[in-house]
């Protein structure tokens, strides 16, 4: 199957969807279908995996049009890692959360099929119609029964336009000056881009993965949005914003970004110590959680800015690291009742994956965020920024202060209470996930390794 | 100075993200939102254009505008469409529980 399924198969499926409304409501039908309208995306990615990993693009034009004129598809290292890792959380959480209404899974498919696009696209204003589909879906998924998230909703949805209309700004710039939109033809032209288009960009994206002065929405957005709505939220769509600028700064804005590297790393680290602090003080379990976030967000920023190939493989595990141990946490936090820190109390089959979701995050050896942490720190010490090597060492205690704080509290045990199977299954899957990927990082390793590769660092 | 399309286009945008930026209502920060699209689309429509050229019906040698920002206006014009009337819906359902659109006092509560 070509590649163009994993886009387009979640799009047609949640149409369908859409009509079945007119019908009577056939709940095992309309799971099923929104199971699949994930599940067949995820097979046509694993399908591509053998011709990545021997090094091969796997290029689909649009209508045939040559690159020139057309939109093109590719898929590489890099896209696959995302795409991979985005479609397996995906399908667990639309797993967690089948119990929901059609609307729900209508644009949770909308938003997975946005997704995709962003991670297969090499066409820059077909990457923004891709975002404008993601986050407008994300706008209205955030909208709970809660008064708040009305707030929360507009506030995200202003700095979510101002972001979009910047990144649009820039393609107008490097259309101006290049005459093509393909990312791959730009970057082949060797023309040097204006500063203000990176700065444009950087702006953009960097609203949209919440780097330190840009990252207010966040905690507001992630703590009222229902507990799946953040658990993909803060697991995978602040990655894509990630992603965007690994694909753009590492080919078409090459020299500004190698220019702004003390910049960025200093950006970097600022948000890592903020962050951390910040989640410290929080009582409430979401919004810490939220907040970690932001400390992640910025380790992961820092080790992207180093570039060299260390410290992008430090990244990409860093970013496999927080999406699977986010995921897990926040769908935890869905089955706790009160989620004010000191009333913390659950059962046994939610403190355990939440210890675990924890351990990981702080980087314990044995677990995925172990491995991220350790490629991290050892590409700061190579590039001679042993200072920051120290800061996400620190930043890491703090971080055990807090999660494992929240965690002493749940393993109160409660009264009983009634939690489906359903939503059980993606929490242990998640929290075994965290410990699988510690100790055979081998599964995903040879992919890191190639897409930090093709990337390329400084030479 | 001559004011053509892309410079009046940035302004536009400028004036419009001092207005999201400064004012404290949330209508009026959805007019900024709308007077920002409308300079985007005029600083699109503008980079197409070449002196003297005619409209993009290939026959003969002659001189064409650019017609791709055009074409992708039309994509973004829909967009803004989606973006204003969601951020009107969430205004509306704002004001129905808090009674006020008043930035200032929504931050209180």
């Amino acid at each position: 199957m070509d590649i163009i399924f994993i886009v387009i198969i979640p799009f047609f499926v949640s149409f369908i969807l859409s009509l079945m409304r007119v019908f009577r409501r056939n709940i095992f039908f309309e799971n099923f279908l929104s199971i699949t309208g994930i599940l067949i995306p995820f097979l046509v990615s694993v399908s591509t995996f053998s011709a990545v990993r021997s090094g091969e693009i796997i290029t689909y034009n649009i209508g045939g049009w040559s690159p020139f004129l057309g939109i093109t598809l590719k898929m590489d290292a890099l896209s696959f890692f995302f795409s991979f890792l985005s479609l397996t959380l995906l399908i667990l959480i639309m797993i967690y959360s089948l119990s929901r209404s059609p609307e729900y899974k209508i644009l949770y498919l909308l938003m997975t099929g946005g997704m995709q696009g962003i991670l297969l696209t090499r066409d820059i204003f077909n990457m923004y119609v891709f975002f404008e589909i993601l986050s407008v879906t994300t706008y209205i998924l955030i909208v709970s029964r809660e008064k708040r998230s009305y707030k929360a909703s507009f506030k995200y949805l202003t700095l979510g336009s101002i972001a979009s209309v910047l990144f649009l700004l820039g393609t107008g710039i490097v259309y101006k000056t290049t005459g093509v939109l393909n990312i791959d033809i730009i970057s082949s032209m060797n023309i040097p881009q204006l500063k203000i288009t990176f700065l444009l960009f950087l702006t953009s994206l960097g609203i949209k993965s919440g780097i330190f002065p840009l990252h207010f929405w966040i905690p507001d957005a992630h703590s009222i949005a229902p507990p799946p709505v953040s658990a993909f939220l803060s697991g995978l769509v602040l990655k894509i914003g990630i992603y965007s600028m690994l694909r753009l700064f590492y080919t078409v804005f090459r020299t500004n970004f190698f220019e702004m590297n003390d910049v960025l790393i200093a950006l970097g680290a600022i948000t890592v110590i903020f962050g951390s602090l910040l989640a410290l003080s929080q009582k409430n379990l979401k919004k810490m959680l939220a907040y970690s976030s932001i400390n992640q967000i910025g380790i992961i920023f820092l080790a992207l800015s180093f570039g060299t190939e260390l410290g992008i493989m430090g990244g990409l595990y860093m970013i496999l690291a927080h999406a699977v141990a986010k995921v897990c946490l926040f769908l935890c936090s869905g089955m706790i009742g009160d989620l004010n820190l000191l009333n913390l109390k659950s059962k046994p089959f939610v403190s355990i994956p939440f210890f675990i979701g924890a351990i990981s995050m702080i980087g314990l050896p044995f677990t995925c965020g172990f491995i991220g942490k350790y490629y991290v720190c050892l590409a700061a010490v190579e590039t001679s920024y042993t200072l920051y090597a120290g800061v996400i060492l620190f930043t890491s205690i703090i971080s055990a202060v807090y999660l494992l704080r929240a965690s002493y509290y749940l393993f109160r045990t409660s009264e009983d209470y009634k939690i489906p199977y359903s939503m059980r299954i993606p929490v242990y899957i998640t929290s075994s996930l965290c410990i699988i990927l510690g100790i055979l990082p081998l599964m995903i390793s040879d992919i890191v390794e190639l897409a930090a590769k093709t990337l390329g660092g400084i030479v | 100075m001559i004011l053509n399309g892309i410079i009046t286009g940035i302004i536009l945008i400028l004036i419009g993200l001092y207005g999201m930026i400064t004012k404290r209502h949330i209508f009026k920060i959805i007019l900024g939102l709308i007077i920002i699209s409308t300079g985007i689309v005029l600083f699109f429509v503008s980079l197409g254009y070449v002196n003297n050229g005619i409209a993009p019906i290939i026959s003969g040698d002659n001189l064409y505008v650019d017609p791709l920002p055009h074409t992708l206006m039309l994509t973004t014009i829909v967009v803004e469409v989606c973006i204003t009337s969601l951020a009107l819906v969430l205004a509306l359902k704002i004001y129905e529980k808090y009674k006020t659109l008043d930035i200032k006092i929504l931050e209180d509560i």
